[in-house]
């Protein structure tokens, strides 16, 4: 009795055995030839798949009855679908093979190989969201995909009539939506496309999304847009820091976004908001050098003051502040077109306590509808050597007007 | 004489007086806000504060509204003026507003939504325009006839 079990355990092991060699050896020869690979295996589904693609142009019909047999042989194949869909269009059976393409996408909604031929059925029957929806499946199975599909999926939402549509089918989309958007800032030429875009997903769009996007605009001269897209962005607190100037008084994260702080990156010093004695609120910045660096701009804040006079002020404390001539506030016109500088203030340099600075600038009528506020630093002469160190202290910045 | 000198100080007095009031209505005509909805920001100096309903602010100040915000400006002249949301707005006199003049930038942020476009600005009958409470109701209830009679619009 015992050696009776024994065979048969020893019978379906072998037969199991034939059956993983036969599958694996004709799906690995399935993509050399057909004929070698049907010897080893002559009902596998993907064999008939196989065969269906190769008679496919020759004979659609043909080509059906294999898929069918294939999709018989496994019907929870998406592939099968897939292909049964492509040939039924051949065959000009429209309905029928947009059922059979979503019943592919049903059974394989995560499977890029279905996905994107799905993306491309769905383009050719005219229905350029749904192929868009596909793409996006197939690129979240196999990011590499975005490299062609980016350029597809963009011409789609260039497209006047497809664009709010396509932004959002688009909106939900994984994390793939910000190579995606980062794709359109630059390459599109459309401004509408990545306006629909962002509104789209406004509401959670991540923060170097809308930095990009604030820069774009900026860039392109699209001030006001710029400044609502960041005004929009704002949490309820931060909208109790604005101003002339955006949270002159250093309480807010200095998150280096739109018409906010800026801070450049810059090596060998040291820039945030931090407290410290004396000041207006709880924090004040804190620029603290720690080697020598060329003269630059070490924070920007972009501001929008309508044509007039107004005046900068804010306090300064220096704690042994060696740094060339030193850092000093200017004010100047950040329009594409006009840099024009429209004041500054004294150098900042050496040791002091709290005081207050102020200097009077107008803002002139004509290319000028974008300022810039920043704090740029003198390094002095080339032949100084001196090293940087020390800090200064700012707080309290505000501009008012004066007419 | 003595009642002459008294005469003289009086009207010396009133016309001071008179003047002054009228000097003080030509250069304040402050604007009133009205159905403040959403995030309106005003700056009247150099920061933004929250903007609430009958708040008066001079010509000057800056108006700001955030998407799905809006207000109305009502100058004492009978013109309103109203902001849409993602609307910087600096107010203007009362002329300026009839004229439908002033500064003010706009970012429509919904695509081919006109009805974000900026309206001109409606006209209120100087008879029902006083700076006394309940003037929003009476105000929006008049806008909204007049602007569905099609009548009183600004001179455009």
């Amino acid at each position: 009795m015992k050696q009776v079990k024994w065979w048969a355990f020893g019978m379906v092991a072998t037969f199991l055995a034939w059956r993983i060699i036969a599958v694996n050896v004709s799906q690995h020869l399935a993509t050399e030839g057909i004929p070698a690979a049907s010897a080893w295996a002559k009902n596998s589904s993907q064999i008939l798949l196989a065969e269906a693609a190769v008679t496919a142009h020759a004979d659609s019909a043909k080509a059906r009855a294999i898929a069918e047999d294939a999709v018989f042989y496994n019907p929870a194949s998406g592939r099968g679908f897939l292909m049964l869909a492509g040939l039924l269009e051949l065959e000009g059976k429209v309905a029928l093979a947009e059922n059979a393409a979503k019943v592919a996408h049903f059974l394989a909604p995560r499977d890029a190989d279905v996905q994107l031929p799905l993306g491309a059925f769905w383009l050719r029957r005219g229905a350029a969201i749904q192929a868009l929806s596909h793409w996006g499946a197939a690129i979240e199975s196999n990011a590499a995909l975005s490299k062609t599909l980016f350029p597809v999926m963009q011409s789609i939402v260039d497209t006047p009539q497809s664009r709010l549509a396509a932004a959002e089918a688009l909106k939900n989309a994984p994390d793939w939506w910000n190579g995606f958007f980062m794709h359109v800032l630059k390459n599109t030429t459309q401004e509408d496309t990545l306006k629909a875009l962002y509104l789209a997903r406004s509401d959670k769009i991540a923060h170097d999304q809308r930095r990009a996007y604030i820069d774009h605009l900026l860039d392109g001269g699209y001030y006001t847009d710029a400044y609502f897209v960041w005004l929009n962005g704002l949490q309820a607190a931060q909208l109790t820091a604005l101003g002339n100037v955006y949270d002159g008084g250093f309480e807010q994260v200095l998150d280096d976004e739109g018409f906010g702080w800026r801070s450049a990156e810059n090596k060998g010093v040291m820039m945030a908001a931090e407290p410290t004695y004396g000041q207006g609120g709880k924090k004040a910045l804190h620029v603290a050098f720690q080697q020598r660096l060329q003269s630059r701009e070490l924070i920007r804040q972009f501001l929008m003051l309508d044509p007039g006079k107004y005046r900068l002020s804010g306090k300064a404390r220096l704690d042994k502040l060696t740094a060339g001539k030193g850092v000093r506030w200017e004010i100047n016109c950040a329009d594409r077109d006009g840099r024009q500088l429209l004041s500054n203030s004294e150098y900042f340099i050496g040791t002091d306590s709290w005081n207050r600075f102020e200097t009077a600038f107008e803002i002139p009528s004509e290319k000028c509808e974008v300022q810039a506020l920043r704090l740029q630093l003198n390094a002095g002469n080339d032949y100084d050597e001196t090293p940087f160190s020390g800090a200064a202290w700012f707080d309290d910045l505000e501009v008012v007007r004066v007419d | 004489m003595k009642m002459s000198k008294y005469a003289v100080t009086f009207l010396t007095a009133s016309s001071v007086l008179l003047s002054q009031a009228v000097l003080a209505a030509a250069v304040a005509e402050p604007v009133k806000l009205a159905q403040v909805q959403g995030d309106v920001m005003v700056n009247n100096g150099s920061r933004f504060v929250k903007a609430v309903s009958g708040l008066e602010l001079k010509p000057g100040a800056k108006i700001v509204t955030a998407k799905s915000s809006n207000v109305s400006l009502i100058y004492q002249n009978g013109c309103v003026k109203e902001l849409k949301q993602n609307t910087m707005h600096t107010v203007g006199t009362p002329e300026q507003c009839a004229a439908n003049a002033g500064k003010e930038r706009t970012y429509v942020a919904a695509l081919g939504d006109s009805n974000l476009a900026i309206k001109p600005p409606v006209y209120i009958k100087p008879v029902v325009i006083g700076f006394a409470g309940g003037l929003t109701t009476l105000v929006a209830t008049q806008a909204n006839n007049d602007s569905n009679n099609n009548r009183n619009s600004s001179p455009q």
